[in-house]
């Protein structure tokens, strides 16, 4: 399907565009139907992603599938509209299109005012995150980026908690204020584009990707994007923001915030940051692994002391995304593959949990693990679906969280010794403890025990989950033990998108390797794991091919061979 | 014929002017004849002269001390757009204070945009003071012109003697420069600059310079010249307010690029510390500007500091325009592009401030925005899209007017200008705080709160509102068209 990207990103705006000159403010029935069924059909749609993928034609031409574009948007100054997915956002589109209906489903209930505005922002908010995702032009995709503050400004603003105006402001602020920097380091990339398109400057990432820096200009850029994408992922002293917006927002804010938005921060230092930043990369190192390091640990030890479940949760993001960071900055496949898969990941199972905070707040009212206790016998069936969340969530084998986890380990094993101590290992595994103690602790609590509290009783007894809710928790019951038995079909997608990435990067570690004195057969062990990754990557490729079988591929895989 | 063309836009605009005040004098007019009689002679005899000129593609002479190229003629459009869009305002204003006659506001405005288009196009200090002291002294009659409103005369008087000192510092500026050099025409003074002999030395050139630029600082209101903006901004009737903070502003700007590009581009003295001047000036302004507006409660003295911010980014970015050494014709076109941008989401903002003032007062208070996102939605969404345009959101005609002007400024390539460019956005996210106040009031009303009753809007209000927004949003999603434009300027 041409433009299916473009598609899949205006649906969105459009219905938004319907319900507000179209629908009347009273026919909140019409309006909630209506956002959900376009949500599904934005996900129906966003299917041919994943199935039509090894098909798709222009994989064997470049590394954007999907492509659209590049078309002039504003030509005096190079902006082009560029649109295209690889192994890597295309999975991060699809976790955006899924959560989307979710989110839309689980809040007919929850949101009892202003209903047509809710969806409104709701749907503006799914065509800011799918563009980000899919913009392959750097000034698309701040624009994306920056609009879609507004949306969620609105949504933790109107619909939120008590304290919901200062989180709001808050949120803002945070994301504009490391945007803004960001947008220089753009800037400064621009400048240095002309050079390689014929004197007209441009934002386009393939050109951006030809770019051969100077180290020292990179460590600025570099200094420029990390800001951005560091709030906005948070890393450790950039996360005050988070707790607060998670704790205020409505649950579907929540999901959102948690499942996608996070995301963005990740998947900038892996968009941007890595492939055209590479010898940066390797300076920063020491730095963000301390980075996250402290907030793996940190959010573990601060998630343990919440008294608040969802509160809970959002710290526990600030763990998981620690551990997303130090995968990625392994610089190793595998830890990027974990760090990927460990995104989609918290997505799943952190929006799941929201989503069952959201369940039994909407029923009792209080968030406070106290007043909880002996839930189990009153709601045994949210008490098991809790429980196959929470344990994704820790990571046990044969649920997602797992894998992700022990490719991020097996990644930071093999990460070279003079780029970071391999310590990390120690800090990484108790963060899995830590987060394991806390998730269980809450269980414990919330679901055993007698029950205590009187009101309790009378609200949720007999009032166990209804269909509409089970209807919105199963498919991400269902993502987290697929993955977490059979992660292969994820794990093939993003596989060539890693390894562009890591022909980038490699250059560059071999140069500190050099510049070092480091002679590979000191490191005999890692230069022999090193080569050994990449036939065997080769060959995953070789049976990726012939399995698609289409009649574009098989040429394209022949030429390469030659 | 070709010095007609010369002047052809100032006698228009004068018979258009004497034409307004003859018939205030004379003929009985109904007010509201009035004000749609001068709306329609201004876009007629106010418009044609810009069609004529572009049409014979300008006129320049240093005789007539006037220059109608491409810069003249794009501020011109953006003055002429501001003085329409004050006299589509006044009526209602008028009406609504209650306040039956003072028919003379329309031929003041009139030959107040007279003395900005000849300031923007002046190249000679003579008819730029002309020009200047034109606009002042009819801005200085329009401020108070309702003197039995609060603050009127406060307003009027306060802007009188401070703009006199502005005035002073500026012709003692010129004096300088006619004392060096012995000129007073622009394309003399960069002969005489050129060869760089001068009869009291450099300095006093410089001193002459600076002088000259402090005076016109003070009609940008930037810090630490900006104490007369929010009295006087406060003070004033909203529509000519709102006259005032653009098309004085870019009038002001014209002229202050009209010097770098006709007469210091070819010294000695460009590769001076403009840099470093308006770089601080900017920055600090920016930061004062956001600081101490986050403070306010009241609804136009709110935007004579946004637009003290906003001269912040001006000066910015004439910092890149004048700082790399050359005149960096990308700065040039941002800053045309600012002034539009500008322009429309200004205007729109005291459209806005106009609709909730009292019969009484000048100003009201932000409360009165409270909880109008439910109440009157169409005008909410509208108040917030300039709010955020101000701000520089994406997908408006303030994020672009602040990528051009900070693209600009990193083009240059060397840290100082990024640092410059680092400091200035993070003040801009300073001053999206109190942009994202209003809109908390218009939204987010706390339940004590009493709602505000709706806003009181006429039909031409509503006009200007709905074409400043269009335009807003037109040159933030497709602004190629409107770039060939502000192209004009840098051609």
């Amino acid at each position: 399907m041409p433009y299916i990207l473009s598609l899949l990103t205006y649906i969105p705006l459009a219905a938004a565009l319907i319900v507000i000159f179209f629908v009347p403010k009273d026919k909140t029935r019409f309006i909630k139907y209506f956002a959900t069924g376009v949500m599904l059909l934005d996900f129906i749609l966003s299917l041919p992603l994943w199935f039509g993928w090894w098909g798709a034609s222009s994989q064997a031409k470049g590394m954007w599938v999907f492509e659209e574009g590049p078309f002039d948007w504003i030509k005096s100054i190079g902006v082009k509209y560029h649109f295209g997915v690889d192994g890597m956002s295309v999975l991060l589109v699809l976790l955006t299109t899924l959560l989307g209906v979710l989110a839309a489903w689980s809040s007919w209930k929850y949101i009892k005012e202003r209903e047509k505005e809710y969806y409104v922002w709701l749907l503006i908010l799914q065509t800011g995150m799918i563009g980000v995702f899919c913009s392959l032009d750097f000034f698309l995709f701040y624009v994306f980026w920056e609009v879609m503050l507004v949306p969620m400004y609105f949504l933790i603003g109107i619909w939120g908690g008590p304290n919901k105006l200062y989180a709001a402001i808050k949120f803002f602020l945070y994301t504009l204020a490391g945007s803004v920097l960001m947008l220089i380091g753009i800037l400064a990339l621009y400048f240095q584009t002309g050079a390689l398109n014929n004197g007209q400057n441009t934002f386009d990432l393939d050109v951006i990707y030809k770019l051969n820096l100077d180290p020292s200009f990179q460590w600025w850029i570099f200094a420029a994007f990390f800001v951005g994408f560091a709030i906005k992922v948070p890393m450790f002293p950039f996360h005050t923001w988070l707790p607060d917006a998670h704790v205020e927002a409505p649950t579907a804010g929540s999901v959102i915030l948690a499942g996608v938005l996070l995301k963005m921060g990740t998947y900038g230092f892996y968009r941007f940051s890595l492939p055209i930043l590479p010898d940066a990369t390797i300076k920063w190192i020491p730095f963000l692994m301390i980075l996250s390091i402290i907030g793996v640990i940190y959010g573990a030890m601060v998630s343990l002391v919440q008294k608040d479940m969802k509160k809970l949760v959002a710290y526990s993001s600030v763990s998981h995304l620690g551990f997303c960071m130090a995968g990625m900055f392994a610089l190793t496949e595998a830890g990027i593959k974990g760090s990927i898969l460990q995104m989609i990941n918290h997505g799943i199972s952190t929006g799941a949990l929201f989503l069952l905070v959201g369940i039994v707040y909407e029923r009792t009212h209080t968030r406070m693990i106290k007043e909880y206790g002996g839930l189990a016998k009153l709601m045994p069936v949210y008490a098991a679906i809790f429980m196959v969340i929470t344990l994704s969530s820790i990571g046990l084998p044969g649920l997602n969280g797992f894998v992700g986890e022990i490719l991020i380990l097996l990644g930071a094993y093999h990460m070279p010794a003079f780029l970071f101590s391999k310590s990390l290992i120690f800090f990484l595994v108790s963060g899995m403890v830590l987060g394991a103690a806390y998730m269980l602790w809450m269980y414990q609590r919330v679901f055993f025990g007698e029950v205590t509290n009187p009101h309790l009783e009378e609200h949720v007894k007999g009032n166990d989950m209804n269909w509409r809710e089970i209807g919105y928790m199963a498919p991400l019951v269902l993502l987290a033990v697929w993955i977490g038995l059979y992660p292969s079909p994820v794990i093939k997608r993003m596989e060539p998108s890693i390894k562009t990435v890591m022909e980038k990067v490699t250059p560059a570690i071999d140069r500190l390797r050099e510049a070092k004195g480091i002679k590979p057969a000191n490191n005999v062990i890692e230069k022999k794991e090193w080569k050994s990754e990449t036939p065997a990557a080769a060959e995953d490729q070789g049976v990726a091919a012939p399995e698609a079988g289409a009649e574009n591929a098989a040429p394209a895989q022949e030429h390469k061979g030659e | 014929m070709e010095s007609f063309k010369l002047v052809m836009p100032v006698v228009s605009l004068s018979v258009l002017g004497l034409g307004l005040l003859m018939l205030t004098s004379f003929a009985k007019v109904r007010d509201s004849l009035f004000g749609k009689l001068s709306l329609l002679g201004t876009v007629l005899l106010g418009g044609y002269p810009v069609l004529f000129l572009y049409s014979r593609g300008g006129a320049v002479s240093s005789a007539a001390m006037l220059s109608w190229d491409s810069l003249g003629l794009f501020f011109y459009l953006v003055c002429l757009a501001a003085s329409l869009a004050a006299i589509a305002l006044i009526p209602g204003y008028f009406s609504f204070k209650e306040v039956p006659g003072r028919q003379e506001a329309y031929p003041l405005i009139v030959f107040a945009l007279t003395g900005m288009v000849v300031m923007a196009s002046a190249n000679h200090f003579l008819m730029f003071l002309l020009g200047l002291e034109m606009m002042s002294l009819c801005f200085y009659v329009l401020a108070g012109i309702l003197r039995e409103q609060e603050y009127a005369v406060e307003s009027s008087l306060k802007y009188f003697i401070l703009g006199v000192f502005s005035s002073s510092l500026l012709i003692l500026g010129m004096g300088f420069i006619y004392g060096s050099t012995g000129e007073l025409s622009y394309a003399r003074i960069f002969d005489a600059m050129l060869t760089g002999d001068f009869r009291f030395g450099e300095p006093m050139v410089l001193l002459g310079f600076v002088l000259l630029l402090a005076g016109l600082f003070f009609k940008l209101s930037l810090v630490p010249f900006h104490f007369w903006a929010p009295d006087v901004y406060q003070g004033a009737p909203t529509p000519v307010t709102a006259l005032l903070s653009v098309g004085g502003k870019a009038a002001a700007l014209a002229a202050t690029m009209r010097l770098f590009l006709e007469v210091i581009c070819g010294s000695e003295l460009l590769s001076r510390k403009w840099f470093a001047l308006f770089a601080i000036l900017g920055i600090v302004t920016v930061f004062t500007g956001s600081l101490i507006a986050l403070t306010q409660s009241r609804f136009k003295r709110l935007l004579a500091y946004s637009s003290i911010v906003h001269a912040g980014f001006l000066a910015l970015g004439i910092a890149a325009m004048a700082g790399g050494g050359g005149i960096s014709p990308k700065a040039v076109q941002a800053l045309g592009f600012y002034a539009a941008a500008y322009l429309f989401m200004n205007v729109s903002a005291f459209v806005c401030a106009q609709a909730i003032e009292k019969r009484s007062r000048m100003d009201e208070e932000l409360s009165s925005l409270s909880g109008l996102g439910s109440t009157s939605p169409v005008f909410a969404a509208l108040l917030s899209l300039n709010f955020l345009s101000l701000a520089g959101i994406p997908l408006t005609a303030g994020f672009l007017g602040k990528f051009y002007i900070f693209s600009a400024l990193v083009e240059q390539g060397t840290k100082p200008f990024y640092w410059i460019a680092a400091l200035g956005l993070l003040g801009a996210v300073i001053a999206t705080f109190y942009y994202l106040k209003v809109l908390v009031i218009l939204y987010f009303p706390s339940k004590e709160q009493i709602p505000a009753p709706p806003p009181k809007m006429s039909p031409e209000s509503w006009a200007v509102l709905l074409i400043c927004s269009f335009f807003t949003v037109l040159f933030g999603v497709f602004p190629g068209a409107v770039l060939a434009l502000a192209d004009i300027v840098t051609r």
